[in-house]
């Protein structure tokens, strides 16, 4: 009787500790999608002259996609892949795609920052490399 | 007489006994009843409106051949998962032998809007032809010219892959009589030039209401429910509410169904994926007084609510 308290507890506890460890990987990976949401949004603003150009500001919007990439791969464990989550289950079926998803993400991020050097430059830029954004979502998200 | 679903189109079939059956399922029959007489463009079609068709209707997003990012070339065979099974649109490149290169205009548009082939069979709905029904002939003209421009794509795709009773397309005379009316959509003086041109645009030729709708167990969209969103047909997931309800869309702007269409772009700045991404894809093509004006129809849909629950 002891022994199978005992036994349910110790499953309990690695039931919990696994929980833990899907819904961690998938906070922080969409807090990384919303911080460049949020980025993406602010950029957009000055892309159309809804608010003034500033370089800084700009090339920083590239640094935040760059956060991202470097940290984005490594969110998407085994078991994250339901909860909370909109991921799609390509990321699985397919990883090497997924990871060349993110490095063509990372490459246009580089190359959006190294050619903005004013508005014109900059909107060219942001154009190319929001293109990432439509095509992961297509291939690797639900709705 | 309702016709409910395919099955009770086949159990039908006993009762009225199978020469009433074949002659109600007989195209003909369909376009004696429903058929109309408008007629494309005198003289040269407008290659420019064709264009803006093609992008409005979302040729592409089944019709381009799977896997490369030419949107022009229509050689097909994309899968097309549904309740019923995969459907695999065919090559409609101008290709004489394998796509639709040896049509006359009058063939196109009677595909496009009675979903009838040249030698007489009834296309499946998945074709979405209770859409284009409402497109005018003049600009089906435009748009069979515009797509005579395009690369002639060699190559037939594989075969539909249906579960029996869909198998068979007679049977589709009787969802037809049922679900297609071949009306043409009148100008509604209610509203003004800009409205009526977005309604055009998004009831006759974007079938945005195909995917964000439920829809019945004929596989029909739910018209009381239209744009109310639903499942995702393809499967997990759903497709989302657009009507101006606080469970839709309720909180966009018109700026921001114009953003959406133009670059993917949410308020949020979530980009749209899955299959609104192709539709972006789409509607990122036409012009600015095209967007506004669809943004226009949609802000004046009726407010429902969600028919399906919003995913997370
Ligand atoms: C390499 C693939 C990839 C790229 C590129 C990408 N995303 Fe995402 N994005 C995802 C995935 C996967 C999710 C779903 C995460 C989840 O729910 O676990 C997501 C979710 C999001 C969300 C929703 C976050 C939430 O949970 O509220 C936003 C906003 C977003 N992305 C914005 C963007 C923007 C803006 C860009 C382009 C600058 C972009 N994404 C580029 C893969 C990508
Ligand atoms: C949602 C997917 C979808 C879209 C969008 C779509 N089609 Fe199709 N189409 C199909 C399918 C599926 C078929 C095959 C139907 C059948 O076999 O019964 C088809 C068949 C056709 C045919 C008949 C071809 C033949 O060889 O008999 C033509 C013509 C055609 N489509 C033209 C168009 C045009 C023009 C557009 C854009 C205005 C378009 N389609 C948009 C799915 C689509
Ligand atoms: C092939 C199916 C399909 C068609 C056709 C389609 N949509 Fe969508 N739409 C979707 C899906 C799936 C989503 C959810 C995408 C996501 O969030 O990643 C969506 C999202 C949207 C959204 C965002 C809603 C929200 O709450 O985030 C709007 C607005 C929208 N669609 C409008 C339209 C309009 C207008 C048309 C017609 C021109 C259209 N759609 C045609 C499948 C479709």
């Amino acid at each position: 009787m002891l022994k199978t308290l005992l036994a349910a507890c110790v499953g309990c506890t690695i039931a919990t500790v696994a929980v833990a460890q899907a819904v961690q990987p998938i906070a922080e990976r969409q807090g990384l999608m919303k911080a460049q949401g949020r980025a993406t949004r602010d950029a957009n603003a000055m892309a159309k002259g809804e608010a003034p150009f500033d370089l800084a500001k700009a090339q920083s919007v590239f640094d935040t996609y760059l956060v991202t990439t470097s940290k984005f791969a490594s969110l998407f464990p085994a078991d994250s892949k339901t909860g909370e989550t909109k991921a799609g289950p390509k990321i699985w079926e397919d990883q090497a795609a997924f990871r060349a998803a993110i490095a063509k993400f990372e490459a246009d991020a580089k190359a959006a920052k190294a050619s903005t050097t004013d508005l014109a430059t900059f909107r060219t830029a942001f154009g190319q490399v929001t293109q990432n954004c439509n095509s992961c979502h297509e291939t690797f998200r639900l709705k | 007489m309702r016709v409910r679903s395919w099955l009770t189109g086949a159990a039908a079939l006993v009762v009225l006994g199978a020469a009433a059956f074949w002659a109600l399922t007989a195209p003909a029959t369909f376009t004696a009843l429903r058929g109309r007489g408008d007629a494309p463009r005198a003289g040269a079609p407008d290659l420019d409106n064709g264009r803006t068709l093609f992008n409005a209707g979302g040729c592409s997003s089944c019709h381009a051949r799977p896997g490369q990012d030419d949107r022009t070339l229509l050689g097909g065979g994309l899968e097309l998962k549904s309740p019923f099974g995969s459907f695999y649109p065919p090559n409609i490149s101008p290709d004489p032998t394998d796509g639709i290169g040896g049509w006359t205009v009058a063939q196109f548009i009677r595909a496009m809007r009675e979903g009838v082939s040249p030698d007489g069979r009834h296309y499946y709905p998945a074709f979405p032809y209770t859409t284009y029904q409402r497109l005018t002939a003049a600009d089906l003209g435009d748009l069979f010219a515009y797509i005579r421009t395009l690369p002639a794509t060699p190559g037939q795709v594989r075969a539909h892959d249906l579960a029996f009773p869909f198998t068979v397309r007679r049977g589709l005379g009787l969802w037809k009589l049922a679900f297609l009316d071949g009306k043409p959509l009148a100008p509604d003086a209610a509203h003004d030039a800009e409205w009526n041109r977005g309604r055009y645009l998004v009831e006759a030729a974007g079938h945005c209401a195909e995917c964000h709708s439920p829809r019945n167990l004929a596989g029909a969209v739910d018209a009381s429910r239209r744009y109310a969103g639903g499942p995702n047909p393809e499967g997990r997931g759903t497709v989302p509410n657009i009507t101006p309800d606080e469970s839709g869309i309720g909180s966009w702007s018109r700026d921001d169904i114009v953003e959406l269409l133009k670059t993917g772009f949410t308020p949020e700045f979530d980009s749209v994926g899955g299959s609104m991404a192709a539709v972006v894809r789409n509607t990122a093509q036409l012009s600015d007084g095209d967007r506004e004006a669809m943004a226009a129809y949609l802000k004046s849909l009726k407010p429902l609510p969600s028919a399906a629950p919003k995913a997370n």
